[in-house]
C-alpha cells in the first residue's frame, strides 16, 4: 500500500493526507509490552499508561494481581503468561466496552461463597472478546453479567476436582444478550455452560464433559440457538427450562448416566426445535415436562434407558423421523393421556410389515409398554423389571390395549433406519 | 462327608450324567449362549437375555426335573435303606449327586462360549460371576425345594403338581403380590420394605442382583439409588447371601427331617 | 412351613410401613437427589428443601420456590402434608421448620430458580442479612404468596 502511493508519480493533497495517517496510525494505537523484569512488569501498570484502542502485549511469567480493567485495549500473551489468583481473589473484571483478551491462562482465582468469584467478570461491558485462552482451577471460569455482543470463543476451560459440590460454572451468563460461545472445552465445573436470563445467543461448537451437574443448564433465555455441541458424561446431562424458542441442532447428549442423570431435561420449554442431534446411552434421552409445541424431528436415540419420557402436561409436541434403536424403553408417560404425535419414526421394536412396499410399516406401533408406563407413574415398580410376570402383562396389554394411551401410536413406522 | 455319602454321590453322578437329560440341560445353555452371540454381538446384550432365561428356566427345570428324579429313585433308595446306614448321608448324597451334574452343566454351557467370544469390559466379568452365581444358587434351591416335595408326598403325579404350582407361585405370583403391594402402597415410602419383599423371594432376589451388575439401577431414579445404598454395601451384599443360602438350607433341613420319619 | 413365612412377611411389611408412618425429614443427599418439582439435580447445599407426608414419603426440592409453589399446587392437597424444611443460608447442610423461619426475598442474594428466596432460623439474622442485601423479610405464607404471584401466570 506505501509502496503504491510512492511510486504514484502525482502525489496529491488528498494521497497525501492518506499517507499522512497511515503512518501515524500505529501512534495513535500504541503496543505496551510487559515483562515480569521488563520497565512495564504489571498488567496494572500497563493498564495505567494505556489509552482506548491500545494494544498490550503479555509476556511469558507469572503474574499475581487483581486486574480491572476500564478502557477498551487489547490484552494479548505471548507465550502463556500465567495470571495467578493464588486461591484469593477475583482475576479480572471487565468494565469497558470491546476489550479482548487473548492468549493468557488463569488459574486459581479460589472459592467464594458470598460472591460469585470467577477468573474473567465481564461486567456491563458490550461487545468484549475472549478467546484462545486457558482456565485451570478456578471457580467460575467466565462470567457474563449484564452484557451484550460477548464472544468466547476456543478457549480450554478446566476446573476443579470431581469430588467438588460447591464449585461454579464453566461459562456463566447472566442478564446478556447477543452473546456467542464457540469452540470451547469445558470440563470439571458446576455446570459447564449455564444461561440465566440470556436473550438471542449462539452455542456452537463446544465440547462440555465431566462436569459435575450439568454439561448445558438455561432458563429464562429465550431465542438461543445451541448447534454441533457435544454434552458427555455430565453428573446429570443437560437441563434447560422456562424458555421459548430454542434451537438445538447437530449436538451430541452421550452418556448421561445415573439415578438423576437426563440426555437433555426439558422442563416448560416452548416452540422450539430440536433436530438431528444424537442421544447416546443415556438414563433418559429427552424427559419433557410442561413442553409444549416442540419440533423434535431427524435425531437419533441409540442405547438409552428411555428414549423419551413425556409427561402428559406436554402438548401438541411432534415426533417425525427420528431413529429409536435399541433402547430399554422407547417411550414413557405417566397418563392415559397424551396431546403429541409421533408420525414416521423408526423403531427398531418394531415387527410389523410392509405389504405394499411404501416404506412404511402396514400395523401402527405402539411405543408404549404397559410397564413403562406403570414405572413413570409408581417409580418403585420399576424392581420388577424383567419379571415373568411383566412381561405377561406387557404382552397382554400389546394384545388388548386397555391401560397405555390409545393416541400415543405412530400409525407410519418407518421400515428402514433413517440414514 | 463319611465314605459311603462320597460313594453314593459317584453312583449318582454316573447315573445322572448317563441320563440324558443333564446333558440336554447343558447343550440348551450352550446353543442358547452361542445363539445370542452370533446374533445379539456384545457381552452385555447377550448377559441381558441370558439373565432372563436363566431366572425363568433354571427355576421351572430343577423343580420338575429333581421332583421327577426323585420319585424314579424310589426304588433305589429302599434298596440303599436296606443296607446299614443313616439316612442323613443317603439325603446328602442323593442331593449333592443332583445338584453338582446339573450345575456342571450349567456352568460349562454358559461359561464355554463366553471363552469362546470373551466380554468386552472387565465391568462385565462381574456381572458374568453374578450371573453363573445365580444360576448355581437357583439350581441348589430349586433342587432342594423339589427333595422336600418329593418326600411330602407319596402321589407323584400330586407332586409334580405341587413342584410347578410352587415354581408359579416364586415366578409369576409373588410378583402380581409385590406388584399390587406397591400399588396401593403408593403414598408410603416403599424403598425398604421392597427391598425387604425381594429378600424373601429367591427368585426376585437373583433378579435384582442382575439387574443391579447390569446398570439397571440407573434407570430407577430415587429407587435405584436406595437399592444400590444396599446391594452395593457389604452389609447387603452379605444379607442376600445369607438370604439365597437360607433359601438352600431351610428346604434341605425339613426336607431331611421328613426322610428321616418316612416310612418307604 | 408356608404358613409360618406368610406370617414374616407380614411382620416384616408391617413394621416397615409402621416404621414409615412416624413422619420426619431425612438428610438431603445433595448431587444425589433430584427436585420432586423442577427435576433438577439438588447441589446447593445453601437451598436444599423438603416437604414430609403425613405418611413418611420425602419429596427434596433444590429451593424455596420450588417447595412453595409444589406445596400449593394441585398436585399436593394440605391435607397430607405433614410439614415442610428449609435450609438456613447461614447453615447449609441442616434443615428447619418451614413455618417458623423468616425468610428474604432479595435480588442480590441469588437462589438457585431464579426468585432470589433465602431462609433464616431467626428474624435476627432475616433482618441483619436484610441490612446488607436489602430486600423484603417475609414468613411462609408470604413466601407461598410471592411464588405463586411470580410463577402463577408465566407457567
Amino acid at each position: 500500500m506505501h509502496l503504491i502511493l510512492y511510486d504514484d508519480k502525482k502525489m496529491n493533497p488528498a494521497k497525501l493526507l492518506i499517507l499522512l495517517i497511515l503512518l501515524f496510525t500505529p501512534l495513535l494505537s500504541r503496543e505496551i509490552r510487559v515483562r515480569p523484569d521488563g520497565e512495564v512488569s504489571t498488567l496494572n501498570a500497563a493498564l495505567q499508561l494505556a489509552d482506548d484502542g491500545d494494544r498490550i502485549v503479555i509476556d511469558g511469567g507469572v503474574y499475581r494481581e487483581a486486574v480491572v480493567v476500564e478502557k477498551s485495549v487489547e490484552i494479548i500473551g505471548l507465550n502463556h503468561p500465567l495470571f495467578d489468583g493464588e486461591g484469593q481473589r477475583q482475576i479480572f473484571i471487565i468494565r469497558a466496552a470491546g476489550v479482548s483478551i487473548r492468549g493468557l491462562t488463569f488459574r486459581n482465582c479460589g472459592i467464594s461463597f458470598i460472591e460469585d468469584r470467577s477468573a474473567i467478570l465481564i461486567d456491563g461491558a458490550q461487545d468484549c472478546t475472549v478467546e484462545n485462552n486457558r482456565f485451570l482451577d478456578n471457580f467460575f471460569a467466565v462470567y457474563l453479567a449484564k452484557s451484550a455482543g460477548a464472544r468466547i470463543i476456543n478457549n480450554v476451560i478446566r476446573g476443579q476436582a470431581a469430588s467438588e459440590t460447591s464449585s461454579g460454572n464453566g461459562v456463566h451468563a447472566w442478564y446478556c444478550k447477543d452473546i456467542t460461545i464457540t469452540g470451547n472445552t469445558i470440563s470439571g465445573h458446576r455446570d459447564g455452560i449455564y444461561f440465566e436470563f440470556v436473550q438471542n445467543g449462539l452455542v456452537e461448537k463446544n465440547h462440555s464433559e465431566g462436569n459435575l451437574r450439568y454439561g448445558l443448564h438455561f432458563m429464562f433465555s429465550d431465542r438461543c440457538r445451541y448447534l454441533d455441541n457435544t454434552f458427555r458424561q455430565n453428573g446429570a446431562g443437560v437441563a434447560v427450562m422456562y424458555t421459548k424458542n430454542v434451537e438445538m441442532h447437530h449436538n451430541r447428549f452421550e452418556e448421561n448416566w445415573g439415578s438423576a442423570a437426563f440426555g437433555l431435561l426439558l422442563k416448560d420449554i416452548t416452540d422450539s426445535e430440536i433436530r438431528s442431534n444424537l442421544f447416546l446411552g443415556n438414563s433418559i434421552g429427552i424427559y419433557a415436562e410442561n413442553s409444549n409445541r416442540l419440533e423434535i424431528s431427524g435425531n437419533d436415540f441409540l442405547e438409552n434407558g428411555w428414549a423419551v419420557k413425556i409427561m402428559s402436561n406436554s402438548m401438541d409436541n411432534h415426533f417425525s423421523g427420528n431413529n429409536f434403536i435399541a433402547n430399554s424403553f422407547d417411550v414413557a408417560t405417566n397418563s392415559r393421556h397424551n396431546f403429541s404425535r409421533f408420525e414416521k419414526n423408526f423403531w427398531s421394536g418394531y415387527r410389523g410389515y410392509d405389504l405394499d412396499r411404501d416404506g412404511y410399516g402396514d400395523v401402527p406401533f405402539h411405543p408404549v409398554r404397559l410397564f413403562s408406563m406403570m414405572v413413570a407413574q409408581n417409580p418403585p415398580a420399576l424392581v420388577m423389571m424383567r419379571s415373568l410376570l411383566v412381561d405377561l402383562l406387557d404382552l397382554a396389554e400389546s394384545v388388548f390395549p386397555l391401560l397405555t394411551p390409545e393416541t400415543l401410536v405412530d400409525e407410519k413406522p418407518l421400515m428402514r433406519r433413517r440414514p | 462327608m463319611n465314605t459311603t455319602t462320597v460313594r453314593i454321590i459317584k453312583f449318582e453322578f454316573s447315573d445322572v450324567l448317563r441320563s440324558k437329560w443333564v446333558l440336554i440341560y447343558g447343550l440348551f445353555f450352550f446353543l442358547l449362549t452361542e445363539t445370542l452371540f452370533r446374533f445379539g454381538g456384545t457381552s452385555a446384550r447377550v448377559m441381558l437375555s441370558l439373565s432372563n432365561v436363566v431366572l425363568i428356566i433354571v427355576p421351572l427345570i430343577c423343580i420338575v426335573y429333581g421332583t421327577i428324579y426323585l420319585y424314579n429313585a424310589r426304588e433305589f433308595m429302599e434298596l440303599m435303606l436296606a443296607q446299614p446306614l443313616r439316612r442323613r448321608s443317603l439325603f446328602g448324597g442323593l442331593y449333592s449327586g443332583l445338584v453338582i451334574p446339573l450345575n456342571l452343566s450349567f456352568l460349562v454351557g454358559v461359561g464355554l462360549p463366553f471363552l469362546l467370544h470373551g466380554v468386552e469390559r472387565t465391568a462385565h466379568l462381574q456381572a458374568f460371576s453374578m450371573l453363573l452365581l445365580a444360576g448355581v444358587f437357583l439350581t441348589l434351591i430349586f433342587i432342594a425345594l423339589a427333595f422336600l416335595i418329593s418326600t411330602a408326598y407319596e402321589d407323584k403325579m400330586k407332586g409334580l403338581g405341587i413342584a410347578i404350582l410352587s415354581w408359579l407361585l416364586f415366578s409369576v405370583a409373588y410378583d402380581g403380590v409385590m406388584l399390587s403391594l406397591i400399588y396401593r402402597f403408593s403414598d408410603y415410602p416403599l424403598e425398604k420394605a421392597v427391598i425387604a419383599l425381594t429378600l424373601l423371594n429367591p427368585v426376585d432376589l437373583a433378579r435384582t442382583l442382575l439387574l443391579m451388575q447390569l446398570d439397571i439401577a440407573a434407570l430407577m431414579g430415587y429407587t435405584g439409588a436406595v437399592f444400590e445404598l444396599f446391594f452395593g454395601s457389604i452389609m447387603g451384599a452379605a444379607i442376600s447371601l445369607a438370604a439365597l443360602s437360607l433359601w438352600v438350607i431351610c428346604p434341605m433341613w425339613l426336607g431331611l427331617r421328613q426322610f428321616r420319619r418316612k416310612d418307604f | 412351613m408356608k404358613k409360618k413365612f406368610h406370617w414374616l412377611v407380614l411382620w416384616l411389611l408391617g413394621s416397615f410401613l409402621v416404621g414409615g408412618c412416624t413422619p420426619s425429614p431425612a438428610p438431603i443427599r445433595y448431587g444425589q437427589d433430584n427436585c420432586a418439582h423442577c427435576q433438577m439435580l439438588v447441589m446447593d447445599a445453601h437451598f436444599g428443601t423438603e416437604l414430609v407426608t403425613d405418611k413418611g414419603k420425602i419429596y427434596v426440592f433444590d429451593s424455596i420456590e420450588c417447595l412453595a409453589w409444589h406445596s400449593t399446587a394441585s398436585r399436593m392437597p394440605p391435607g397430607q402434608v405433614h410439614s415442610r424444611w428449609v435450609t438456613p443460608v447461614d447453615a447449609p447442610g441442616t434443615l428447619v421448620d418451614a413455618a417458623g423461619a423468616f425468610y428474604l426475598a432479595s435480588d442480590n442474594l441469588r437462589s438457585p430458580m431464579g426468585l432470589n428466596l433465602s431462609a433464616f432460623r431467626d428474624e435476627n439474622t432475616a433482618r441483619s442479612f436484610q441490612q446488607n442485601y436489602g430486600g423484603e423479610v417475609l414468613r411462609w405464607d408470604g413466601v407461598t404468596a410471592l411464588v405463586g404471584r411470580r410463577w402463577g401466570q408465566g407457567q
